[in-house]
């Protein structure tokens, strides 16, 4: 019986077995074995095998052209003179055919590109730096509220650094040295965040640029994220602080146009205390500059021993 | 067969020349080695190339490839061994390639699996009911049509190992190897492609009788 179904289409064993001998025997000896045996089933099965087979010769096929070899034989070479072609361009020879005008034009060309180029380039760089430094913002920000939630609603302060209340006016530090973002650390140590998201990607101009600045508490109010409303909790690196550090303080803009370092001062990213991030091209908000505290007009009045500010003032430090 | 790389060209003009020997010569830097390889396959390989492809001018475009291929890795090719295998394996990938790239004749799924047991089928079956019978021949052109319409139609494994088996007489064991594929599935392979081109057959020769009457 043969299936009429495509899925169960099998040959019977001995019907494998009597191809497997014919392909075993070579199919020419195999026919002419088959045909010189007795009309055993064997015989019979190879027979039906090679009649089945045979059919396949009758697939129409064309002689092909004489021409095919010379095609084949111009193809490789084709081939072969444009890997040539492409393997003289690597070499020094190429420039011995090069005419200086052709120099020039490239130079002309690469001169234009570069001029056009580079700007645009640096921008985009820049763009995405701002957008990377918000990005560790977000993490900082998220890391943050997570902290609170797990320290009924405290702030990061490290003991290691005296509490956020006693060390900067106690000991009387100077904000030379004294690491107010430390306290950030305290995310990373207790896994709240990763070391590298700490930091802005965007300053490569020295050691103490790139760090985040951290909001100053306010006298005798709890230091507590609920407590901030939506007011700036964490930014790039405090310009003021920043040149102080490294004695750069004659240099120093007018503290009211005086923005981040870590932007070459064309702006900074701020988290607010709702985990929002905003990019400010000026440190002011609502009259009060982020990176002074209350009563200081410049970065010269700065004081040396800086400590909680006032209540509802808002300063950021690292 | 010799791994002599200096042939001399007068050696190469001798008529008994092994295709390694040709290959060897290739190598050596003798320009009129390399055509003579290629005429030498010219019939054969073509034909075994349209019979797979279905077109000669697929057959045309994809034996040039072939020889290109040979002609890029003659120098990795190792004389020791045999030359026909290689040369065939390297015409099945790239024909493979092509038939993919040119997706455009319909196959029997190769997903389907093959039956068992109950609908075990014999080839006297299919031989005893396609054989014409008396005023009932079929001209060759006819017969001819209806082959490439069923060769055509088998899955592309299946009709490039009946090929190999039938038309280039390569052995289990060369077929394994140009596969790459065990022993086992060559034979499985090619019992089921026998199968599928007999159950096939069949029933366009019912479908044929069918027309006819």
């Amino acid at each position: 019986m043969i299936p009429r179904n495509e899925d169960d289409k099998i040959l019977s064993e001995e019907d494998c077995r009597a191809i497997d001998a014919l392909l075993e025997a070579g199919l020419v000896e195999g026919v002419d074995r088959a045909q010189n045996r007795d009309e055993s089933a064997e015989s019979k099965r190879q027979n039906a095998a090679l009649m089945l087979l045979r059919k396949l010769e009758a697939y129409p096929v064309e002689e092909p052209d004489s021409l095919l070899v010379d095609a084949t034989m111009a193809r490789i070479a084709r081939e072969e003179r444009a890997r040539r072609d492409r393997l003289e361009l690597h070499t020094p020879g190429w420039n011995k055919r090069t005419q200086w005008a052709d120099f020039g034009a490239v130079a002309a060309v690469a001169l234009i590109a570069t001029g056009v180029g580079w700007p645009i380039a640096q921008r985009m760089r820049a763009a995405a730096l701002e957008q990377n430094c918000a990005n560790n913002l977000r993490t900082v920000g998220s890391s943050i509220a997570a902290y609170a939630v797990d320290h009924r609603g405290n702030l990061p302060a490290t003991a290691s650094l005296g509490g956020l209340f006693e060390t900067p006016a106690a000991s009387k530090m100077d904000w030379s040295n004294y690491e107010h973002s430390g306290h950030l650390l305290l995310l990373e140590r207790n896994g709240y965040a990763k070391h590298d998201s700490l930091h802005c990607p965007a300053c490569t101009s020295g050691p103490a640029c790139g760090t985040f600045s951290f909001r100053v508490p306010s006298v005798n109010t709890p230091f507590r994220l609920q407590l901030m409303g939506r007011t700036p909790l964490v930014a790039d690196a405090n310009p003021m602080i920043h040149m102080r550090r490294v004695g750069n303080k004659a240099e120093l803009a007018p503290p009211t146009s005086q923005c981040s370092m870590n932007h070459q001062q064309r702006g900074q990213n701020v988290l607010f205390a709702d985990v929002s991030i905003v990019w400010m091209v000026t440190p002011v908000i609502n009259g009060d500059n982020i990176y002074l505290p209350d009563g200081v007009k410049d970065s010269e009045s700065l004081p040396l021993s800086p400590q909680a500010t006032a209540v509802n003032d808002i300063f950021l430090a690292q | 067969m010799r791994n002599d790389t200096t042939m001399s060209k007068v050696e190469l003009e001798g008529a008994e020349i092994s295709d390694e020997q040709l290959m060897i010569a290739h190598q050596a830097g003798d320009e009129r080695a390399f055509p003579m390889l290629v005429e030498r396959y010219r019939s054969n390989l073509h034909r075994y190339l349209q019979r797979f492809l279905g077109s000669a001018a697929a057959a045309d475009d994809v034996f040039q490839e072939t020889f290109l291929q040979i002609h890029l890795s003659a120098a990795t090719f190792d004389v020791t061994r045999t030359l026909r295998p290689w040369l065939y394996t390297i015409a099945s990938n790239k024909a493979r390639d092509w038939y993919r790239h040119h997706k455009r004749r319909a196959t029997i799924s190769l997903d389907k699996p093959i039956g068992h047991g109950e609908n075990e089928f014999t080839l006297l079956d299919v031989v005893s009911s396609t054989s014409n019978q008396p005023g009932e021949s079929l001209s060759a052109r006819e017969e001819s049509a209806r082959v490439k319409k069923v060769v055509d139609a088998l899955p592309e494994l299946h009709r490039e190992i009946l090929l190999m088996a039938y038309f280039q007489r390569f052995s289990y064991q060369h077929i394994s190897e140009m596969l790459s594929i065990p022993l086992g599935t060559v034979k499985s392979r090619l019992h089921s492609a026998v199968a599928l081109f007999a159950d096939t057959w069949a029933q366009t020769t019912h479908e044929t009788s069918k027309d006819h009457s």
